[in-house]
């Protein structure tokens, strides 16, 4: 006879809410059970994903592991320039990669098998040029159309060496809501005329992906990745960003809920069917009610940098191989000047700030 | 009528046609040239000396005119000789202009920002900012000379101080093509007349004679360096300010741009 009175009897102490998130400080809140990976220090890390991944990119480059950047800024420029013009914001000058849709799709226009009917979008007099598929990446848009489609051909380039040459690819999921071109099913990371070019009914629709849309689109990006690099590992997050706007018509929280659900049970789904596919919960972290919204700033949207902070602990703790990364969940031990209220308020506005968000180009077309 | 005509390399062509007398002011002119480097030492502080020198050289019973050619090779320094990643750009009204084989493209946008943040920019847009503010007289900014077209020649005339200044040993001093020398040049003249509308600095384009067919810099007019105009150059420039002056005289302060 079983000695056990209940299935819960003895189970471990995070499988209760209690003791897992009831009971503990919001600091030390940690739901990260059996991640399967450990990166080593010579493991190259790449990163896609929603603005939010932006932060991730940031402390993945910092953290001592090999973060890999195959689209690097020329030296000409400042280091200042390369972050404004998006160099190594993430692995490759993508921009903000949205959706399942276009991550597969950036898969495809890589290795030549979608050539999207919409190459470029201008401005009214024809004197900048926008890529459809990172509208922000070149501040003020190229000079020549000409000049974009050397550009495009580079950045394909450097997806495709990112693709073979990347370990672990992180890739956090922002959307399921997508504008895209009827001529093709070419899926924009914004809306046309949010950012550049010209919206159009007759040339572009609305599609809000369903759980299942995501998972085929994700399942095919799973498959089409390890035919080129057959040791690739993928994390996935998602992110703990709200929608800027929604183009349903219901409330964007309602909306946002749908999103996120849909987005997290398509992580739950990946991770159960693939090995090489693992889920990083970051949205968790984010959005638990343990942090009672402290880590959303004040316009309870944009995540705050101690949030960014703890995901990266975690992170750290959990999916960095500590025996090859000397610095891996120990502290320093050099003291160093804490720096002012003032400085920290100012550093925290500032990296909320340079997470670019493409999406919050639709603030703009919000009344009052 | 004062002309003044200050800046740094690209004044001494004029001294130098002023001296050996291949132009000369016309009658009832007085042109001065001034290296604002003989004011001081080339820091961010010259442009108080600049601005007190000219305070000296103002006749308050006589018209004047200032014409400035400061800086003029910020896109030599950025690309002159040929970085180890090596880059071409294209320009936006001459498409039609090759491409070197191979190498990176980089955007317009990206190497005319690079050239408006260098330092050498920075700091002479700030003189030119400065006196247009203080100065109560027309202001123009002369545009850089043309590239030299011919290879051979440049090489044999780099400046030792321009090399060390932008390539490492794997550089090993190699020059770009001519057409991204005239690239770099447009880019350049473009980046400086925007800048100079901004602070209400009149522009003055080259005047046509001292180019080839394509724009370059006539081989009359090289000075023995890779980058400088010679007397022969400066005298056109030298014409092409008195008349400019003459102009502004007339026409109070009508931009050229």
């Amino acid at each position: 006879m079983n000695d056990q009175t209940h299935f819960y009897a003895g189970r471990p102490a995070y499988t209760f809410w209690r003791t897992a998130v009831g009971t503990v400080k919001p600091a030390t809140f940690d739901p990260v059970t059996h991640f399967p990976f450990k990166i080593g220090q010579q493991d190259k890390v790449a990163t896609a994903g929603s603005c939010f991944a932006q932060h991730i990119a940031q402390h993945l480059a910092t953290m001592g592991l090999t973060y890999l950047v195959t689209e690097q800024a020329h030296p000409i420029g400042t280091p200042e320039m390369a972050s404004e013009y998006s160099y190594g914001t993430f692995s490759a000058r993508t921009g903000n990669v949205y959706t399942a849709r276009q991550l597969v799709q950036l898969f495809d226009r890589a290795y030549g098998c979608f050539t999207p009917a919409e190459t470029a979008w201008s401005d009214p007099d024809k004197q900048r040029w926008y890529d459809p598929f990172r509208p922000a990446i070149e501040p003020g848009g190229f000079w020549s159309e000409a000049e974009l489609h050397h550009d495009r051909a580079r950045h394909l380039a450097a997806v495709r060496q990112m693709f073979e040459s990347l370990d672990y690819f992180v890739f956090t999921m922002g959307l399921t809501e997508c504008w895209l071109s009827k001529a093709d099913g070419a899926a924009f990371p914004v809306c046309p005329g949010t950012i550049a070019g010209t919206y159009d009914s007759d040339q572009h629709y609305f599609q809000n992906f369903s759980l299942q849309d995501t998972v085929d689109d994700m399942n095919g990006f799973v498959q089409r990745l390890s035919e080129v690099n057959p040791r690739a590992k993928i994390i996935l997050t998602v992110s703990p960003v709200s929608l800027a706007a929604t183009a349903e018509d219901r409330h964007v929280a309602t909306s946002t809920t749908a999103s996120k659900a849909i987005l997290r049970v398509a992580c739950d789904q990946l991770e159960r069917a693939h090995d090489q596919v693992a889920y990083f919960p970051a949205y968790e972290i984010i959005t638990a009610n343990i942090t009672r919204g402290r880590y959303y700033a004040k316009d309870l949207r944009s995540v705050t940098d101690a949030g960014v902070k703890h995901v990266m602990r975690l992170f750290r703790r959990h999916a960095l191989d500590p025996e090859a990364i000397p610095l891996a969940g120990k502290r320093r031990t050099t003291k160093r000047r804490q720096p002012s209220t003032q400085e920290q308020t100012y550093a925290a506005a500032q990296a909320i700030i340079e997470a670019t968000c493409e999406e919050q180009a639709l603030d703009r077309a919000a009344p009052g | 009528m004062n002309i003044f005509v200050f800046g740094t390399s690209h004044v001494h062509c004029l001294a130098e046609a002023l001296d050996q007398q291949l132009f000369s002011a016309p009658p009832g002119d007085h042109i001065e040239v001034i290296d604002i480097r003989s004011l001081g030492p080339e820091t961010p502080d010259i442009r108080e000396n600049v601005i007190a020198h000219m305070a000296q050289c103002a006749q308050p019973d006589k018209p004047a005119a200032w014409f400035s050619r400061l800086g003029g090779n910020e896109h030599n320094i950025l690309g002159l000789l040929r970085y180890p990643r090596a880059f071409d750009v294209i320009l936006p009204e001459r498409p039609d202009l090759p491409l070197d084989d191979g190498v990176e493209i980089l955007t317009y946008g990206y190497i005319r920002e690079s050239m408006r943040r260098h330092i050498l920019m920075q700091r002479y847009l700030a003189i030119l900012k400065a006196m247009r503010e203080r100065i109560n007289a027309p202001v123009y900014h002369v545009e850089a000379p043309p590239p030299k077209r011919d290879d051979q020649f440049i090489r044999e005339h780099l400046d030792p101080l321009l090399r060390g200044a932008v390539v490492d040993n794997e550089g090993v001093y190699e020059i770009v093509n001519e057409h991204l020398r005239f690239k770099l040049w447009r880019i350049h003249s473009d980046l400086v007349r925007d800048e100079c509308r901004k602070i209400n600095v009149s522009y003055l384009s080259s005047p046509s004679d001292v180019s080839d067919e394509d724009g370059f810099l006539h081989p009359e007019g090289y000075a023995p360096d890779a980058t400088h105009g010679n007397a022969w150059y400066g005298a056109r420039i030298l014409a092409m300010v008195c008349k400019a002056a003459h102009h502004a005289s007339h026409d109070k302060l009508e931009e050229h741009v």
